[in-house]
């Protein structure tokens, strides 16, 4: 019994942190924009020969 | 294939994929169109930004003939520069940028690396679906106008106009509010219907272990279930309460769908708290749950619009941002006083009604009017704000405030305050009336014939006809059936405001037509020379005289004779404004003009004629006629089979005899002033007919926000177009009576829906009158009903997309 009661709130509190941490990804605008990201993930790391003669 | 033959190969530019055709530059081995595209090639080389064309090949913007010299000189203006900043402190500034011109990942990838090419930017980050640049730069390291200038040397110019200069940034709170109840409730959703399942599954009451997990099931449910009615549903129940207030005062006899909602969840959360605190037995808080979590899902999908797309325009879009002022400096063109002074360029748009301090000039009005040919003015004469100045710079002393202009106040006209949403009697409220009566009514019934028969069932069966009364089918199937219809339009390139327009659109028995623009093809005209061929280099001469006159027609002209382009010397270039024009070509006298300017009789005296006169000799005329957009024929027939139709231009009836066997004697206007349009429109509305407005420019801007629905036709659907409730790439204007025939079919779809969800409810209320409704019947049956609404509205709208071969 007493288990059941305790894993049934530590899921829930679990869940609870995912919750708070959507409430902050929306107040930060992570869904503003849904598709700058998208292409933004795809680009390679600067690539030696591109760099600028310094 | 046949480019062996030819000895010219066609090289494409490097940098913008444009042919090089007049001229050819290279370096390092590669071709470039123009010393524009070259440059930004050698800026992106010099500071390692080649990655650009790795991305995309040949992903630039082509320069050719852009020149920005000065342009950006306003923003070195102090109070100019503070106005558009977002922030600004002595080491950080950051600043929002529109630029129209991204259009593909590798101006993702260069914008957002453009920090490299220049010290002193400190970052730049990209919204590219609303084409946003937002940089942050150290003011003291690099200049605003700087930044501005190297954007506009790689081809992403930024946009300024009055619009951009102290607008606080519009914030998405609205969509965030949404977005959290739908999480909340999402999540009390879930766990609320794990915590049901032992339930479904009959526990043994009779054991002690069991009836001691169903108290703490039960607890937590009713726990869970709090935000996900005082959170999740509480703009149900504050629209409901409004609306019956509104009832009760006795503004308004529309009882808002809200209320029947409200009516459910209320009913829903009040039964379900009873039976949790005093019966100690399941109530129904899966059901309620998940009732909220859909209509908030709908509502979710009733807001969404083009991000990318603007129908709210005002007249601050067209205007520039800052003037420059006679006594040095610039000024914010929305601050300007009466009786100052201000200086206008070629080509610059006049910002105020003024007086004119110069001797004469040449005002292009077509963007106010629609009609082409330029306005001539004389020193002292008054210039009206929207005039395009032509010619040398002139001195203008202003009359009025940018917001009291003559174009302007069509603005404060009462069509622009009205919210246009509030005119229209929207389907669902409409019948929500009924249907609330209906399930008032239905649930008194019960009451009473229970309380005859078995006053123990009064409580349980009344409760549960408004919980099932609940039109959440109802109101889920618009939005769905709706949201389907624009995907399927904003893929043909008809992009509707909202799903508001989908329904005004089919209500519409009018259409007016604006032409410039709308029927035929903006500016271009097609050009027809009537009289004996002329010679090569005669065609060359004319070419050059006529390119150096600013009016529209010899531009036209210009265009027509391009393959003709030559260096021949041009001198003793005269221009009589109105008439004509007069130049000495490497030796041969060119006249061109109208017929009392070349003194020649006989010849149909209509406007768009140029007559031609070489050396003395008439030789015959062009003919300059619009160009009609493709297949306009053809839709008008179509259209008029059903509608209505009439034609308001601000422009002349030289084009009368074209267009006239497609609308009825009487239904053609020329000459309108964009206040005689609205004024039209409103007119046929007072005899209770719906306009739908088709027109393009900012001259239809009060027609096409009076009308029930503003179509706005445009060329580039991210440039800007006039307030409106649908955008229409111009491309698409031969399918217009297809997209108004799908909006029909959608809502019949609704209709449909609407039945079936009204079957539901009468399966439903069966149930609950007689007292049969269990937690476990109302989980599964209002889940079940609103699905498959959702999925028959969304499936039918799909279905006959296809059909009509829209998709």
């Amino acid at each position: 019994m007493g288990v059941i009661v305790f894993l049934v709130i530590l899921a829930l509190t679990i869940a609870g942190g995912f919750l708070i941490s959507f409430f902050w990804a929306t107040k930060d605008g992570q869904f503003d924009d849904t598709y700058t990201p998208s292409v933004r993930i795809l680009f390679d790391d600067e690539k030696e020969e591109n760099l600028p003669p310094e | 294939m046949n480019s062996i033959a030819e000895e010219k190969v066609l090289v494409k530019c490097y940098h913008c994929d444009s042919l090089c055709d007049d001229e050819l530059i290279t370096l390092d081995e590669k071709q470039f169109c123009c010393v524009g595209c070259k440059t930004v090639y050698e800026i992106l080389q010099e500071n390692g930004l080649c990655t650009y064309y790795d991305l995309n090949e040949n992903a630039g913007v082509s320069l050719k003939a852009v020149n920005f010299a000065g342009r950006y000189e306003f923003l070195s203006d102090p109070l100019i520069e503070r106005q558009l900043l977002d922030f600004r402190s002595d080491k950080l500034a950051k600043v929002t940028f529109f630029i129209p011109t991204i259009h593909c990942s590798s101006c993702v990838w260069l914008l957002e690396n453009f920090s490299k090419a220049r010290s002193g930017v400190l970052t730049s980050r990209l919204n590219f679906i609303k084409k946003q640049l937002f940089v942050s730069y150290d003011p003291s390291r690099v200049s605003l106008k700087e930044i501005v200038e190297l954007l506009a040397t790689l081809g992403y110019a930024p946009l300024f106009n009055l619009d951009s200069a102290g607008k606080p940034e519009k914030s998405n709170k609205e969509q965030h509010r949404l977005l959290l109840r739908i999480g909340v409730t999402g999540f009390c959703f879930g766990n609320i219907m794990l915590l049901s399942f032992p339930e479904y599954f009959e526990l043994d009451l009779q054991n002690n272990i069991d009836a001691g997990y169903q108290k703490f099931f039960l607890y937590l449910n009713f726990l869970l279930a709090l935000p996900v009615f005082f959170y999740g549903a509480s703009d149900y129940l504050k629209g409901a309460w409004v609306s019956l207030k509104e009832n009760w005062k006795g503004t308004t006899r529309v009882l808002s769908v809200d209320i029947p909602i409200a009516m459910g969840i209320s009913a829903l959360f009040i039964r379900s708290t009873y039976e949790t605190l005093f019966n100690h037995t399941s109530g129904y808080w899966d059901s309620l749950a998940g009732l909220v979590l859909f209509l908030l899902v709908g509502k979710w999908l009733q807001q969404v619009t083009y991000n990318y797309l603007s129908f709210e325009h005002d007249y601050k879009s067209y205007f520039p941002l800052a003037v420059r002022v006679k006594e040095g400096g610039f000024k914010n063109v929305a601050e300007l006083e009466p009786s100052e002074v201000i200086e206008i360029h070629h080509q610059e748009l006049i910002p105020a009604d003024s007086l004119l301090l110069s001797a004469e000039t040449l005002i292009d009005y077509s963007f106010v009017t629609g009609e082409s040919a330029p306005v001539e003015a004389k020193r002292g004469d008054h210039v009206f704000a929207g005039g395009r100045q032509l010619g040398a710079k002139i001195d203008l002393q202003v009359e009025k405030q940018v917001s009291k202009s003559y174009l302007t106040e069509l603005w404060n006209n009462e069509a622009f305050r009205k919210d246009k949403a509030s005119r229209t009697s929207d389907f669902a409220n409409l019948f929500s009336r009924y249907f609330t009566y209906a399930a008032i009514g239905i649930a008194a019934v019960t009451g009473l014939y229970w309380h005859f028969h078995n006053p123990g069932l009064v409580w349980v069966t009344v409760t549960a006809v408004l919980m099932v009364a609940c039109p959440c089918a109802l109101t889920l199937a618009m939005p769905f059936a709706m949201n389907a219809a624009m995907a399927i339009l904003g893929k043909n390139g008809f992009f509707v405001k909202n799903q508001n327009v989908i329904q005004l659109l089919t209500e519409v028995d009018t259409i007016a037509f604006d032409k410039t623009g709308t029927l035929t093809e903006g500016k271009s005209g097609k050009v027809k020379f009537i009289g004996d061929e002329l010679s090569d280099d005669e065609k060359s001469r004319i070419e050059a005289a006529a390119s150096q006159s600013v009016h529209p027609l010899s531009k036209l002209i210009t265009v027509h004779l391009n393959r003709y382009r030559s260096t021949l010397p041009v001198t003793g270039f005269r221009e009589v404004k109105g008439e004509g024009i007069v130049a000495e070509v490497a030796g041969q006298r060119i006249r061109l003009g109208n017929s009392v300017f070349l003194g020649v009789a006989g010849i149909p005296t209509e406007s768009g004629q140029v007559l031609v006169e070489i050396d003395g000799l008439y030789r015959g005329r062009f003919s300059v006629k619009s160009k009609f957009r493709n297949g306009w024929e053809m839709v008008l027939k179509r259209l008029s089979a059903r509608y209505i139709l009439a034609l308001i231009s601000g422009d002349n009836n030289r084009d009368k005899e074209t267009v006239a066997p497609y609308f009825k004697e009487g239904n053609l206007h020329f000459d309108l002033k964009p206040q005689d349009k609205l004024d039209f429109i409103r007119k046929n509305q007072e005899a209770h007919r719906k306009i739908l407005m088709i027109g393009d420019g900012l001259n239809d801007a009060g027609a096409l926000r009076q009308a029930h629905v503003g179509v706005a036709l445009s060329e580039d659907v991210n440039a800007f177009s006039p307030a409106c409730d649908v955008i229409l790439d111009a491309r698409e204007f031969n399918r217009i009576d297809e997209f108004i025939a799908f909006s029909r079919i959608a809502m019949n779809v609704v209709v449909s829906a609407f039945a079936l969800s009204v079957l539901y409810n009468i399966v439903g209320i069966g149930l609950a009158v007689s007292g049969h409704l269990s937690p476990l019947y109302a989980a599964v049956f209002m889940p079940l009903s609103s699905m498959s609404v959702v999925l028959f509205s969304v499936g039918c709208t799909w279905l006959f997309a296809k059909l009509k071969k829209l998709i």
